[in-house]
């Protein structure tokens, strides 16, 4: 069934907050995960994907790859250096998590595909087919990931 | 402390209590009002872009001192002639701002401001972006994202300073919340401070902060470490295009 764009906002409403956080924890910054998830969006406002199932796996991807295309210029909020916070308080939230500590060690693309197997619940076939690449290369990855995290475990105990 | 067995229960737990932006700013403001564009549609209006554009280039060819946005072939009468990069001489001239700035004969200006590009923040005066790609590899890339920065594209800025020293300026742009090598160096004989973030994982930003009286010059660009940018853009090339600036 093809998703028209009334029914693509309601599916896309739906999703935003668990995409949302699931971006958050791997970009680590509200307007780039916000950007992202805006430009998944309007992706899927021109081309929606094939059905609505697993649409959170869909918006979770095609949001990483907006996000690694570019670099959102500063804002030059200088309030910031004043004490208030932009990103640094997403950082400093997360950082007070077990999980966001534990993140923080890997790089962007193994944050990803972790969020993405932990969080939003796809499996390695489903992550493959997101991103584009091969299952065992989704195994892979996960496995560097869970190994670091295991040793951040190992090394805050 | 985290058994494998309840990864997926902790990770629900944790970020499910991170904070969510109002619902107002779910969906993006720039496609409420679109309405689905045909082919032909676009192309019309890709044509008149090109036209209009062309036509504006010509018009405001003569009068170089009132918009100090085009790339001239002359050098500065009144500033240390840049030097030629990679075998061309072109060299780009902001007689409002009073800089000149040398880039290679392949580059260009990535004229992004008539769409809007840094309006929301009140304290820019101007930017001008150069860049070695094509316009099709440029919109590629940026797509309708104007705010973003194209990795291996060159920013010259001025923003009104409000005070606030090149340190701030860095630490604003997020050189104090990321690990960050700073810096200072001359810059056509003027101070000027260096800073250096990681970005994202793959991606740093490396920024010069020169304090001009009222304004702050930046000049700013972003790189991948270990690979090269398009057309064989290298870090080198764009640290030679930075020390190729001359101001008045």
């Amino acid at each position: 069934m093809t998703i028209d764009a009334g029914r693509w906002a309601e599916l896309y409403r739906l999703e935003f907050p668990r995409v949302y956080r699931a971006l958050l924890a791997v970009l680590r910054d509200r307007d780039r995960a916000l950007d992202a998830l805006h430009d998944a969006f309007v992706a899927g406002l021109r081309r929606p994907p094939a059905h609505d199932a697993d649409l959170a796996g869909w918006l979770f991807v095609v949001a990483v790859r907006s996000a690694r295309r570019g670099v959102r210029l500063p804002s030059f909020s200088l309030e910031r250096v004043r004490g208030r916070s932009g990103a640094g308080d997403i950082d400093a939230l997360l950082d007070r998590m077990e999980v966001g500590r534990l993140l923080a060690g890997l790089t962007e693309r193994q944050r990803a595909m972790v969020v993405a197997q932990f969080y939003l619940g796809l499996d390695h076939r489903e992550i493959a087919a997101h991103f584009g690449v091969k299952t065992g290369t989704v195994s892979a990855t996960l496995a560097q990931a869970k190994a670091r995290m295991r040793a951040e475990v190992r090394n805050a105990s | 402390m985290l058994p494998e067995l309840s990864i997926e229960r902790v990770f629900r737990r944790e970020l499910d209590d991170l904070p969510l932006p109002p619902e107002s700013s779910w969906i993006p403001a720039r496609v409420t009002v679109r309405r689905p564009v045909s082919l032909t549609a676009i192309v019309i209006a890709a044509t008149l872009v090109l036209v209009l554009g062309a036509v504006s280039f010509v018009r405001e060819a003569p009068d170089a001192a009132a918009t100090g946005r085009r790339v001239i072939t002359t050098p500065l009468l009144n500033a240390p002639r840049p030097m030629c990069l990679r075998g061309g001489c072109n060299v780009y001239r902001s007689d409002a701002f009073g800089y000149g700035i040398s880039i290679p004969g392949d580059w260009r200006v990535q004229d992004s401001s008539r769409f809007g590009f840094g309006r929301s923040d009140p304290s820019l005066l101007d930017r001008v972006e150069f860049t070695s790609r094509t316009p099709e590899e440029w919109q590629l890339l940026v797509g309708v994202r104007l705010d973003l920065i194209a990795p291996w594209d060159l920013f010259v800025e001025v923003h009104d300073r409000n005070g606030f020293a090149a340190m701030d300026w860095a630490r604003s742009d997020g050189c104090g919340r990321n690990a960050c090598m700073v810096g200072e160096t001359t810059v056509s004989q003027s101070p000027a401070y260096v800073a250096s973030w990681p970005v994202t994982s793959s991606l740093r930003m490396h920024a010069y902060y020169i304090e001009r009286g009222d304004r702050m010059l930046i000049l700013r660009y972003v790189t991948e470490p270990g690979s090269e940018g398009p057309h064989g853009v290298t870090e080198q090339t764009l640290e030679q295009i930075v020390g190729s600036i001359a101001l008045n």
